[in-house]
């Protein structure tokens, strides 16, 4: 019986110590992320900085394409359903000047009720 | 008998007289009203036919009461089914043809406010159009007490043009060569496509079509008021819906210029781009986007308008004198005489070039 004791405490013991090392021991080491030097660091964020831009141009490149191909598909059905800026903006153009007594003013096209 | 009537003027003639009788007959149809018969109920379609029939017994009343034209003597109007055959047989058959072209598309105008066109429009759908065939020539009449009976090629030959008239992309309003030949040159506000040979039943001898291209002819003048209102309140709504019947922006581009005083408001220079993002060489477009820009003092795009529009349509006289203005208040007096002179060869009077030769 006492025999039996001593054995449970030297193995509770034991456990207790290889608990205790475990613990204080060096953690499982997970796949750390390269760290790159300083000065290689820097030039890195450039160059992704450089691919974002001709990236978000390229989208944009893009959309831009699109768009005018559905604005040529679409003209046939909607092209006066949507206002689209004028050729010249009205508040660029001067006042029509008063017709009369001015030589640059058009005149419409003859439209006889009747021909002889 | 017939060699007695032949020189009288058709009001002169006597009951029971027969003989040959120049006359010009319109001939006048639905588009696509078979495949509208095939999918309406009977009374659905009853009722667009009845409508289509309203309208050509309004509109040719109002029509030839503006000209003093008396029914059964100078004209007769015929209803069948679904077309309307109008004949004219004045003393003057280039103004019967050109008449007739007239009453044609003041008739698609007309058309274009009918009760089945406005729900159509406000519905998202294209509205349903008429198409015209105009033949020229002699047929065989008798004077009857109510009118002349008429027979002859001409009038089968101006039935075969109106069916072949719904292939015309522009007025979808065809003009023989007889017809045309009674006009061409003699008027500068209708502009005609290129002569084409289409085979027609029945026709053995190749008869020459032309579609009417461009038509400033201003409407207000010749549409019954209440199909004016119509065609004002929906111009617009059609043509939004039919992209490509840019027969609507022109009447309606003429009228609103006359309304406003022969001057081109923002709205309707604004519609003239419009227009040109779709058809750069659209005659009306380009005359009024020119006649806008003039009257803005942009001379400069004026210009361009009007070398656009004389390089598309160099046989249109207007184009020509009108651009010969815009050189001149340029400066530009070799231009300006060469504009001159394409206008002269076309029929511009001389004295019409006030303001546009150059000052020597």
């Amino acid at each position: 019986m006492v025999l039996l004791r001593r054995l449970a405490a030297v193995t509770l013991a034991m456990l207790v110590i290889s608990l205790g090392l475990s613990s204080c021991g060096p953690k499982p080491s997970t796949p750390a992320q390269p760290v790159a030097p300083p000065a290689t660091n820097a030039v890195s964020s450039a160059e992704n900085l450089q691919r974002l831009k001709v990236e978000a141009e390229r989208q944009r490149m893009l959309r831009e394409r699109e768009g005018a191909q559905m604005e040529r598909s679409s003209a046939k059905k909607s092209f006066l359903l949507e206002e689209r800026p004028s050729m010249s903006e009205p508040s660029s153009i001067p006042a029509a000047p008063d017709k009369a007594g001015d030589p640059l003013t058009s005149r419409a096209v003859p439209d006889p009720m009747q021909i002889r | 008998m017939a060699d007695e009537t032949v020189s009288k003027p058709p009001a002169q003639w006597t009951e029971g007289e027969s003989g040959p009788l120049q006359a010009s007959v319109l001939f006048m149809d639905l588009v696509s009203s078979s495949d509208f018969a095939s999918v309406m109920g009977l009374k659905d379609y009853a009722d667009y036919v009845s409508a289509f029939h309203d309208l050509c017994v309004r509109q040719t009343r109002f029509f030839f009461k503006t000209f003093s034209k008396t029914e059964h003597v100078d004209y007769n109007v015929e209803l069948v089914g679904d077309e309307l055959v109008v004949f004219l047989h004045t003393d003057s058959p280039p103004n019967d043809v050109y008449l007739l072209i007239c009453l044609a598309v003041t008739l698609k105008c007309g058309w274009l406010g009918s009760p089945l066109n406005t729900e159509r429009l406000f519905s998202g759908l294209s509205s349903t159009g008429l198409a015209a065939g105009i033949n020229s020539g002699l047929v065989w009449a008798r004077r009857t007490a109510k009118g002349f009976v008429k027979c002859g090629f001409a009038i089968n030959a101006g039935k075969r043009i109106e069916s072949v008239s719904r292939e015309g992309d522009r007025y979808q309003v065809f003009v023989s060569d007889p017809a045309f030949k009674q006009i061409n040159r003699r008027i500068r506000n209708l502009l005609f496509g290129p002569r084409r040979i289409t085979p027609m039943k029945g026709v053995v001898v190749p008869l020459g079509v032309h579609e009417l291209a461009e038509c400033f002819m201003n409407i207000g003048k010749r549409l019954e008021p209440e199909l004016l209102q119509g065609f004002v309140r929906l111009g617009r709504q059609a043509l939004q819906r039919n992209t490509f019947d840019l027969w609507v922006h022109t009447c309606w581009q003429v009228y609103q210029a006359s309304v406003a005083g022969d001057r081109i408001s923002d709205e309707a220079l604004s519609l003239c781009e419009h227009v040109l993002n779709i058809d750069p060489t659209n005659p009306a477009a380009l005359y009024h986007a020119g006649q806008g820009m003039t009257e803005r003092n942009d001379v400069e795009t004026a210009r361009l308008y009007y070398e656009d529009l004389t390089r598309h349509w160099p046989k249109f006289a207007d184009g020509w004198l009108e651009l010969a203005r815009t050189y001149r208040s340029l400066g530009l007096k070799e231009e300006a005489r060469r504009s001159v002179l394409q206008a002269r060869r076309r029929g511009i009077p001389e004295e019409e070039f006030a303001g546009s030769t150059p000052a020597s």
